[in-house]
């Protein structure tokens, strides 16, 4: 694990994200070795409070920018530095226990589409983060209650599992399930996009509350409405080196 | 005596193999101790285990008693017996308490067993764990890591049938709080006959060819549960012939209706209980 | 799932250049790795790549032929290829579990649920008849069985009923860590996704550390903080199940991946 401590020189701003020089290629080895380069020596500082949107057409490398800050996509080279209960830590090359108890306390996702667990049910999957925490079971289900309600999930659904639930739905009760817990960090990938206008109006609503609880937002998102409100800064990834490469 | 055979049948180096396998089983009682087995001049299951154990202690000034079931008078008994009378010319008696050596199937005498008498049980089935675990390498390791608390399984299961511990015979022990070991078929009524008992008991299985064995005087303890401990089944009733109330009765049908009276198992103790009480 | 771990656990087992040979052919070789408290360990890979193996050199069912596998207990980390096979056996009796990928391995057929629970409890030395009853019916509430099945035959059951019957024997003891050999194959999907709630629920409760040997990647995902996956006997590629199965790096791991089935 890479620590490094807290800098305390008084003009340096306390960013929370600071990606330094990454890179990424993926390499499909069963389709001739074709080498993707999405990022050559990208860099960037997220602060608290404020929320940076991703664009850039498709393919330009948003998702994976946003799995590579959770961990999920390995970095080949560069680092990821997270500020981790006052420490900074390198999510890129961090252990696997650091990585769970960044996902458990400072980074939150919400991703695409919901991984729904055959059997549980949604109530049980918006509370896991909480549980997680150590939070007791019934002050977790009480919070899920109040935010699977401001969803506009009605009751009767809270029991059954997610499993067929509208495309909708499930969006619904994987945003629950992101931010049931605060993050420092929270990672939104698309988040609005199959939701109606009533729904796109209460997510709006908690990223703002969100931020104003000195999270750092970084989102993805389809239509540039929805972040109009909020966002504090666009980054366009288009500018990217996004190439392909066959070996010679 | 026909002289074609060696003295008691058996040839002067099998007994000594023999003899040295029972030394070895006193040595470390409970301990399954494998022998080289041999060919007996009866059937599997019919005590050949015994049979070469008896010949091989046996000496022309012994007393032998076979019993089988507590009889003095079945055919294997009888047969057994007719056997040493051939081969070694030996004094055949019923009676417990001059007898030197008692050979048995599935009971110990109801008198008390003295110092210096030798007691040979005919076994079945040596391996008490073999319910639990059929694998002869696996059984070896259980016994040599004292692994024996899944043979409580046994125990529990019967409680969860029957709501008591129904194992009536074979009721496994523990000897000098080592070896786990099958009684034989015993009734659970005389395992704590085995409890310090004087006499040197000896243990033979011919087909499974192990010799096991309890030295006087060691402690043998039946397995049981805290909340189920190890009791004794009672009768409502005493001997028919004998008006016994202590000893192991047997339950005959008499007649085509059904009847049943209650008799000693131990017919040498029978006769002699009912000749001392009736004046 | 989300495991629960603090930042830097001590690990519970450590296999360290663990190596098997039968004969002249490689069962696995060369492989190291640690399992930390709570942490849920999948080991993937085809057929014949050696997971079992590794499996069962780490239950001390087969003895591996070169490396250690250390185990945390109170008196520090022992080596169990190296400490006599009395303790070896001891430990791998109280500290661990094993699940088989056929329920008639694991169970004793002939004995009754309750005798199956309780085996293990008995072999610790319990002598308490009630108290023995008592775990065997809390436990089979805990793997959603009817308790009143208690004194029915394993061979009565349905065969997720028989795995679930079995993890329940296994945990009554409450072992550290559990070892699994294909728990959910050969199972339909519904009942295998009530197998997978039910293990997700136990490891959660009782932080409980597993070693899951799977070809199932959908089951690894669901279960797994972390992967191994195997080929022919060694580890070609490890980490976070997301990572491996979402960023992929080696061949073999590719294939795999993108060999698999979305419904």
């Amino acid at each position: 694990m890479k620590d490094l401590p807290m800098p305390n020189t008084p003009d340096t701003p306390s960013w929370i994200l600071n990606l330094e020089n990454i890179e990424k290629d993926f390499v499909f080895h069963h389709q001739q070795g074709t080498r993707m380069t999405v990022f050559n020596g990208f860099s960037h500082r997220f602060y608290p409070r404020k929320a940076a949107i991703l664009s850039g057409p498709s393919g330009s490398g948003k998702s994976t920018l946003l799995r590579m800050i959770y961990g999920t996509y390995k970095t080949e080279s560069g680092h990821i530095w997270i500020t981790h209960q006052g420490r900074q830590v390198d999510i890129a090359g961090a252990s696997p226990a650091l990585i769970y108890a960044l996902r458990r306390d400072t980074i939150g996702y919400v991703s695409q589409f919901l991984r729904v667990v055959p059997r549980v049910s949604a109530l049980d999957t918006v509370i896991e983060p909480l549980l997680a925490r150590g939070v007791p079971q019934n002050e977790a289900a009480d919070a899920g209650r109040a935010l699977l309600e401001r969803l506009h999930i009605p009751s009767t659904m809270w029991h059954l599992s997610a499993t067929t639930f509208s495309g909708g739905e499930q969006q619904r009760i994987n945003l629950a399930r992101g931010f049931i817990a605060p993050y420092p960090i929270l990672l939104l990938d698309e988040p609005t996009a199959s939701l109606d206008l009533k729904n796109r109006e209460t997510v709006i609503q908690l990223i703002t509350e969100a931020l104003n609880n000195n999270t750092c937002v970084i989102g993805v998102f389809h239509d540039p409405s929805d972040h109009r409100s909020f966002a504090d800064q666009v980054i366009d990834l288009s500018t990217q080196p996004c190439q392909e490469t066959l070996p010679s | 005596m026909t002289v074609s055979y060696n003295f008691a049948y058996l040839d002067e180096q099998s007994k000594k193999m023999i003899r040295r396998a029972i030394l070895k089983a006193l040595a470390i009682p409970g301990f399954q101790v494998p022998f080289g087995g041999r060919e007996m001049p009866l059937p599997y299951g019919w005590g050949t285990g015994g049979i070469q154990l008896t010949a091989s202690v046996i000496g022309p000034d012994d007393q032998l008693k076979v019993i089988d079931q507590g009889s003095d008078d079945t055919v294997n008994a009888i047969s057994i017996k007719h056997f040493f009378q051939k081969t070694a010319g030996i004094a055949i008696t019923e009676d417990t308490e001059t007898a030197t050596l008692i050979q048995t199937r599935h009971r110990i005498p109801e008198t008390p067993l003295k110092k210096g008498q030798i007691l040979v049980f005919q076994v079945p089935i040596p391996e008490p764990l073999q319910f639990i675990e059929p694998k002869r390498p696996q059984t070896l390791k259980m016994h040599g890591y004292e692994e024996y608390g899944s043979m409580h399984v046994k125990l529990y299961e019967d409680i969860a049938r029957f709501g008591r511990i129904a194992t009536a015979f074979d009721y496994p022990v523990r000897v000098h709080h080592r070896y786990l070991m099958s009684p034989s078929p015993i009734p659970k009524y005389d395992n704590p006959k085995l409890h310090r008992s004087p006499a040197v008991l000896l243990f033979g299985a011919g087909r499974e060819k192990r010799i096991y064995a309890i030295p006087p005087y060691t402690d043998v303890v039946s397995l049981d549960f805290e909340d189920y401990p190890f009791e004794l089944e009672h009768w409502e009733g005493a001997c028919a012939v004998c008006g016994s109330t202590q000893s192991f009765l047997d339950e005959i049908i008499t007649d085509d209706n059904g009847t049943r009276v209650l008799i000693c198992s131990d017919t040498e103790f029978c006769r002699k209980n009912a000749g001392s009480s009736q004046p | 799932m989300t495991p629960v771990a603090d930042l830097n656990p001590p690990p519970l087992l450590k296999v360290a250049h663990l190596c098997k040979f039968f004969g002249r052919h490689m069962g696995c070789h060369d492989i190291s790795f640690e399992v930390c408290p709570g942490e849920v360990i999948g080991v993937v890979g085809e057929s014949g790549s050696g997971k079992s193996t590794l499996l069962n050199c780490i239950a001390g069912r087969i003895r591996p032929s070169n490396g250690s596998v250390w185990f945390r207990t109170p008196d520090g980390m022992e080596d169990l290829c190296r400490c006599d096979e009395a303790r070896m056996r001891r430990i791998i009796r109280t500290r661990t579990g094993y699940v088989t990928q056929h329920a008639s391995q694991g169970l004793k057929m002939h004995i009754s649920a309750g005798g199956n629970i309780g085996e293990k409890l008995m072999a610790a030395g319990t002598r308490h008849y009630g108290k023995i009853r008592e775990a065997a019916l809390m436990w089979l509430d805990k793997v959603e069985i009817d308790p009143g099945r208690i004194d029915d035959l394993p061979s009565t059951f349905s065969g997720g009923m028989q795995q679930r019957l079995q993890i329940a024997a296994n945990l009554v003891t409450a072992p550290e860590i559990l070892l699994m050999d294909e728990p959910t194959s050969g199972l339909d999907v519904s009942v295998q996704a009530r197998l997978i709630d039910v293990l997700r629920k136990l490891v959660f409760s009782l932080n409980l550390s597993m070693i899951l040997v799977t070809h199932d990647l959908a089951v690894a995902r669901l279960l797994c903080h972390r992967l191994y996956v195997m080929k022919q006997g060694e580890i070609v590629e490890s980490g976070l199940s997301d990572q491996i199965l979402d960023d992929p790096r080696k061949p073999y791991t590719q294939l795999l991946v993108s060999s698999v089935l979305k419904p």
